[in-house]
């Protein structure tokens, strides 16, 4: 509660054109098959809102992905998303019927969808994803969750692992901005 | 509703700025970092000799290594292939840079141990490093009985090799590397000079699709035991990657698997068509 009425107490001097920026922010993925279970973390994600258009954006480098098993990191990088041609992922868009005074207002998490478009691998989708914010005084959270295709972003599954390897993963991301006081 | 729609292609083209904008901010903030070269080769040989590459800490490696016989002996020996030299071992890393490992080969029944830690790793970002270096150190033990009454004692079945392996990944596809050798002897045979050799190795990959490279290796002799017996040690190959294999396929002269073999025992000729097919199988594991 008392965190609420903080939160409504920042609302004005965040409304002037902030940008948040989160430059350790939280990106995983997850890949299931009956034969085997793919995850993989990255704690350097990056992502940026701007509170006052409802502007997006994140970049996320390929090669900060950790696995539990390197020799696993090591072919993500070199055979499936080739992060010496395609280094990031990127998502730029916007927030739907943004509105920055219910994001920072808290009475609960606040839900918007997302639109936009996000490369990897060098190819471009646009997409649509549900991100779900909630404030205190110090930090503005946002997280998501959705589901992408290999297919679509042009990630060749060989047919030896075909069996190993999901057509599609569960992506999760996490962001902490700071609110400035 | 027209208003509305004029003002949503009017934030429309504003989206547009705010996005670039946003990822050149994005990109502008971001932190300067060291970014550590990985993949300069697929395996942790070129083909006969050792590359840059060292496993990961907790990753064992099974490797096993066979080398036909030669293509020219002909269709009655199936070219090469009734005959084959085997190499098992274990390779394991204790720790991030340094891996020892274990082996045995049938030819001469030799028993090999090795160490390799990385000095050096190729890296761009606030310090950049242009090439990765590697120390490779190993000993061999030839068991292999003796026909002639002489008994050598057990230094004297040893074999030491000492190795500088250094890479540069030149561009995604292309890397090359330098691997200036010296290899002890403590027995050699009569007809035979001295009891050292040393060479520079030369070898390198090109990346043809994300999971196949081609790999070439060349052992340059400045003098060895004895010029009139031995040849400089030559391979082609390819690496092929599924998964947690590597298989690599090579055609070379060198009929030895492990340093002191091929580089300073190398009898055939490759230009002379004493060529064996071969191949190497490494699985690796994530022991921890």
């Amino acid at each position: 509660m008392k965190a609420q009425i903080f939160g409504l107490l920042i609302i004005p001097s965040v409304l002037f054109g902030q940008k948040l920026i989160d430059r350790s922010a939280y990106a995983h993925f997850y890949s299931s098959t009956p034969l085997e279970d793919i995850e993989a973390v990255n704690k350097k994600a990056m992502g940026v809102v701007d509170l006052s258009s409802g502007q997006v954006a994140v970049a996320i480098k390929m090669i900060d992905f950790e696995f539990d098993r390197s020799l696993m990191q090591e072919h993500f990088n070199e055979n499936y998303v080739e992060s010496d041609k395609y280094p990031k992922a990127t998502f730029t868009g916007s927030i739907a019927d943004f509105d920055s005074s219910k994001v920072m207002k808290l009475i609960d998490t606040v839900s918007f969808k997302v639109k936009g478009s996000m490369s990897i691998h060098g190819i471009t989708n646009e997409v649509e994803a549900e991100v779900n914010f909630i404030a205190n005084e110090r930090k503005l959270y946002a997280s998501t969750k959705f589901i992408l295709a290999l297919e679509d972003y042009d990630i060749d599954i060989p047919k030896v692992v075909i069996l190993n390897i999901a057509e599609e993963v569960e992506v999760t991301a996490r962001f902490a901005f700071d609110v400035p006081k | 509703m027209k208003p509305l729609l004029l003002v949503a292609a009017f934030f429309t083209v504003l989206d547009l700025y705010g996005q670039d904008d946003l990822l050149g901010l994005l990109e502008e903030s971001e932190r300067a970092r060291d970014e550590v070269t990985i993949a300069t080769f697929k395996g942790t040989r070129i083909i006969n000799g050792h590359s840059v590459e060292t496993r990961n800490e907790g990753v064992l490696d099974f490797i096993i290594s066979h080398r036909f016989g030669t293509l020219n002996s002909g269709a009655y020996e199936l070219w090469g292939l009734d005959q084959s030299n085997i190499r098992l071992a274990l390779e394991y890393a204790f720790f991030e840079d340094l891996m020892v490992g274990l082996g045995r080969s049938s030819f001469e029944k030799t028993y090999d141990a090795f160490l390799k830690y990385k000095l050096l790793k190729q890296k761009t970002g606030t310090k950049n490093i242009p090439v990765s270096a590697v120390l490779f150190a190993s000993t061999t033990i030839k068991t292999l009985r003796r026909f002639d009454g002489f008994e050598p004692t057990f230094i004297d079945k040893l074999a030491n090799t000492t190795q500088l392996l250094v890479a540069r990944k030149i561009t995604p596809e292309l890397s090359i590397q330098l691997s200036p050798t010296y290899i002890y002897y403590h027995l050699i045979e009569a007809n035979e000079k001295r009891n050292d050799v040393a060479a520079l190795g030369i070898g390198g990959r090109y990346k043809i699709t994300s999971r196949v490279t081609f790999n070439a290796e060349y052992f340059y002799q400045f003098f060895n035991k004895n010029d009139q017996f031995y040849h400089d040690a030559i391979a082609v190959g390819v690496d092929i990657e599924t998964g947690g294999h590597v298989f690599q396929l090579q055609f070379t002269n060198a009929t030895a698997m492990i340093e002191k073999g091929f580089i300073g025992e190398t009898r055939n000729d490759f230009f002379g068509g004493d060529i064996h097919f071969g191949f190497n199988i490494s699985r690796a594991f994530q022991l921890k």
